[in-house]
């Protein structure tokens, strides 16, 4: 999680236009083909035949098939859906439980503030991955305690950044206004401070959605999270190991280019973003 | 020296709540561990379950079994394995010198080649140089690091045969070679952040007012990056290596699996899908001590690069 | 003639097309004289003054002469080590702060004129008693951040001075400092001057310190020199209106404090 960190703070100023355009293009792609996946795939995820195992790429299947003999597009077209779906809700879970902690400790200050911060002090010693292991030791392995650890895993640091942008915000005289009218917490926070917090924190959450898509790979790839047959990417690299030792890449590296360039993409639109939101501060 | 002591105490009570929440975690898991400990059903005899019981201190409230757990841990016992009935604090003791090696050769690495070609970025920056680096150092951090271990593997293991898949080696040469891939493969997500981040730190110290003052004078380039940006770097750069291998004992756990390596990651793996909750207990809880380690170290570090930090001595 | 710059011109490349930041300018300073070089912020007077020792920033075309003690342009080094030397605004950040101040403020003389660490920090010593500093070496020993502004800039000038200059280009040397430690401090620059009989290029947007403080000033405005008056005279009689507009803008008591109905002042007493 450092790593998203260091991209936002040390990108370079100039980013060439069709960079970024492509990069969106292929965000829009990997959305569409999770959304579309029923219909677009040219086999059956799961269908497996003893015929076609190992097959190269060729006019029957675009990318080879797997060490079942099933198709690989199908999968990788069938993965987006659990892959992207996951990391959203993951990024869901993070984001709501961070801003509310954020949002809290930047409103009430004093002990509160003290008190949630220590809760994220003790998170934060636990890197990230291994936290979430911990809830997977706990709860046994699985799709849903993968992503449901995720986004806790991933709270403080939402909650540490919306806590920042939110005490800034709440140094602006308007606040104290309305404070003075009488204006609670809680609607303060909701029709003026999360608005204006909205365009820093969009950019900021597009990166971190890549960082949690590969934490959440990492986790599949593990055996921790979604299980077989499920078609999610990060499994589909674990399942395509063996074929890595006996010279045989496609399984494996399929699925972890389309991991690495759908994270580069939200990578860079991820930062484009925040460029281009913060100015307006 | 009072707020490194506050900030000991600090981590102190956060190692303490992190092992109550490990110990928790581990006792509200799913599963009767009586069936790990006595495999046979035909041994569960009632003589039998008792003595197993009360070896495991089975039958104590939790809070009883926590302070107990944690009474031995401070006396070095990290209790026993249900599926190898050996001591943890052995089993550990074995595969600790693996994943420690892993990691000092991938820190070496990254340090060395991040810091490196950070430098090189921030020297000629707006270069081609610079741009390329950039460029390949930000795609590189998006390649999750499993990826990265599996196409080490397929090319350099595979298909030019300069190392062997998998395995730790023996003897210390041996260790050596069969750790060079992983490590490498452990250094690359970290080599593009730290050259980010030395090339941005450098940046933004070539352009402070004391710089122009060196140059005013006549100083020669090289002294004023030697002396003035390089020197001024070391804080962030150095604080970042640390953060960097604290969190790389995360990494340790894929990179062990994809290679095989009998270190302390994939024993974590593999005993948490054998429910072997002593086992995890103390490898979670060796890495939050672990990590706390690093921050300490670099935090007590700090103030020995940047004087400002130091607490405020007598003024002038 | 200690410091001559005749037509300079420097144009910077910005990205929406170069910008001429100096509009032929020319000056000169003679040993012993102390110049001003007045303007607003922005006129052109600092880049004026780095450029004597070639701080332009990079990618700026430049024409015209600079001469510094008989050495030109090309001599850039020879310049910086031995003719003339500068003083910043802010003396907390012409320091680097992670090094002790006795190691920043010889590192002229160590890393640039060869002299030991030893031989160095006793001249530096010197200086900086002789700049009013009491106890050297126990300040050599502190790092800047454990120092007033009023003392790191002395400590600067004594750094400045180590290598005997026949130049001192002071940018606004005294703008960072509180009213008193500036007095103190200019009081000290005119000391070592007349002592060292050296050529002082004082740059200032505050035109009655200039005419209080230099034999001459040059006004500039907008990257040109528009005027050229004798210290003493430039509040008397500007003829300029651009030096008349200056010098009405800086806020003066009136001649008379007539107290306002109701308020008690001293005088009333």
């Amino acid at each position: 999680m450092t790593a998203v960190a260091a991209v936002l703070t040390a990108a370079p100023r100039k980013r060439r236009e069709w960079v970024y355009f492509l990069c969106l293009g292929i965000l829009a792609v990997a959305v569409a083909a999770a959304v579309l996946a029923p219909w677009i795939m040219p086999y059956d995820p799961d269908a497996t035949s003893f015929d076609a195992i190992y097959l190269p790429p060729g006019p029957a299947h675009w990318l080879g098939t797997d060490q079942l003999g099933r198709d690989l597009l199908s999968r990788i077209i069938s993965g987006a859906r659990s892959t992207l779906l996951g990391s959203i809700v993951l990024l869901a879970l993070a984001t709501a439980l961070g801003v509310l902690i954020g949002l809290t400790a930047a409103w009430y200050r004093g002990w509160v503030d003290t008190l949630l911060a220590r809760i994220t002090d003790v998170m934060f010693a636990f890197p990230g991955l291994l936290f979430v292991i911990m809830i997977i030791a706990v709860f046994d392995s699985g799709t849903v305690t993968a992503v449901i650890g995720m986004g806790l895993a991933y709270a403080p640091v939402i909650a540490k950044f919306t806590r920042a942008i939110a005490l800034e915000e709440l140094a602006r005289p308007y606040v104290d206004s309305y404070r003075l009218q009488g204006a609670g917490g809680l609607e303060l926070s909701a029709r003026y401070v999360l608005p204006n917090m909205v365009p820093t924190l969009l950019g900021y959450l597009v990166v971190l959605f890549g960082d949690g898509l590969m934490s959440l790979a990492t986790l599949n790839f593990l055996g921790f999270g979604s299980q077989p047959p499920s078609s999610d990417w990060g499994l589909m690299v674990e399942e395509g190991r063996a074929g890595v030792i006996q010279g045989i890449l496609g399984p494996a590296l399929v699925p972890g280019l389309t991991i690495a360039i759908v994270v580069v993409a939200t990578n860079v639109v991820g930062v484009r973003l925040s460029d281009k939101l913060a100015v307006r501060r | 020296m009072l707020a490194l002591l506050r900030r000991l105490g600090a981590m102190v009570l956060t190692l303490v709540v992190s092992s109550f929440v490990i110990f928790a975690g581990m006792y509200a898991a799913p599963g009767d561990p009586l069936t790990f400990l006595i495999k046979n059903p035909e041994d569960r005899t009632p003589d039998r379950v008792a003595a197993v019981r009360a070896e495991y201190h089975l039958d104590d409230s939790f809070l009883q079994q926590y302070l107990s757990w944690a009474k031995d841990v401070l006396h070095g016992d990290l209790g026993t394995s249900f599926v190898y009935k050996q001591p943890v604090a052995d089993l550990m003791g074995t595969r600790l010198p693996i994943t420690l090696t892993l990691v000092a050769m991938a820190a070496l690495m990254f340090i060395v080649i991040g810091v490196g070609l950070g430098i090189v970025s921030a020297l000629k920056r707006g270069s081609a140089v610079d741009s390329s680096i950039t460029g390949v150092t930000t795609f590189l951090t998006s390649i999750p690091n499993f990826v990265v271990a599996l196409v080490l593997v397929s090319v350099f293991a595979v298909q030019l045969r300069w190392f062997e898949v998998s395995g730790d080696g023996e003897g210390f040469a041996g260790r050596l070679y069969h750790l060079t891939l992983p490590s490498i493969a452990l250094a690359i997500g970290a080599l593009a952040v730290v050259s980010r981040v030395t090339r941005q730190t450098m940046v933004e110290q070539q352009s402070l007012e004391h710089v122009d003052v060196a140059r005013s004078f006549g100083l020669s380039s090289r002294k004023i990056i030697w002396r003035h940006v390089l020197r001024n770097s070391l804080g962030p750069v150095v604080t970042m290596c640390g953060l960097i291998i604290a969190s790389m004992l995360a990494g340790t756990v894929v990179i062990e699996s994809v290679f095989g390596l009998s270190g302390v990651g994939s024993m974590l793996v593999d005993s948490i899908n054998a429910h072997d909750f002593p086992v995890v207990q103390a490898i979670l809880l060796f890495m939050v001590v672990a990590y706390m380690t690093v921050t300490i170290v670099v935090d007590v570090l700090y103030p020995l690069i940047d004087p400002r930090t130091r607490e405020r001595s007598e003024a002038a | 003639m200690v410091l001559s710059i005749r037509d300079l011109n420097l144009t910077v490349p910005m990205p929406d097309g170069p910008r001429q930041i100096l509009r032929d300018v020319s000056l000169t300073v003679a040993a012993g004289e102390t110049v001003g070089l007045v303007g607003e912020s922005g006129s052109g007077k600092s880049t004026t003054a780095r450029a004597v020792l070639r701080l332009v920033p990079s990618g700026a075309q430049t024409s015209g002469t600079v001469t510094v003690c008989g050495v030109e342009a090309g001599g850039v080094q020879e310049i910086r080590t031995r003719h003339a030397a500068m003083i910043f605004q802010d003396p907390r950040s012409s320091l680097n702060p992670v090094r002790r101040i006795g190691d920043s403020a010889t590192e002229r003389l160590v890393h640039v004129h060869g002299v030991s660490r030893a031989e160095a920090g006793r001249r530096l010593a010197e200086l900086m008693a002789e700049a009013g500093l009491r106890e050297p070496q126990r300040l050599m020993r502190k790092y800047p951040h454990q120092l007033s502004g009023g003392m790191l800039q002395r400590v600067v000038i004594a750094a400045a001075l180590s290598t005997n200059p026949e130049l001192l280009l002071a940018d606004e040397a005294t703008s960072a400092l509180d009213v008193t430690t500036q007095a103190e401090v200019l009081a000290l620059l005119r000391r070592l001057r007349r002592e060292r009989d050296m050529a002082v290029l004082f740059i200032t947007h505050d035109l009655l310190l200039a005419g209080a403080f230099c034999d001459r000033v040059y006004v500039m405005k907008d990257g040109s020199i528009v005027d050229e008056q004798p210290g003493r005279t430039v509040f008397v009689n500007p003829a300029n209106p651009y030096t008349k507009a200056l010098a009405e803008a800086t806020p003066r008591l009136p001649e008379r404090t007539k107290p306002a109905a109701g308020h008690p002042t001293g005088a009333a007493r």
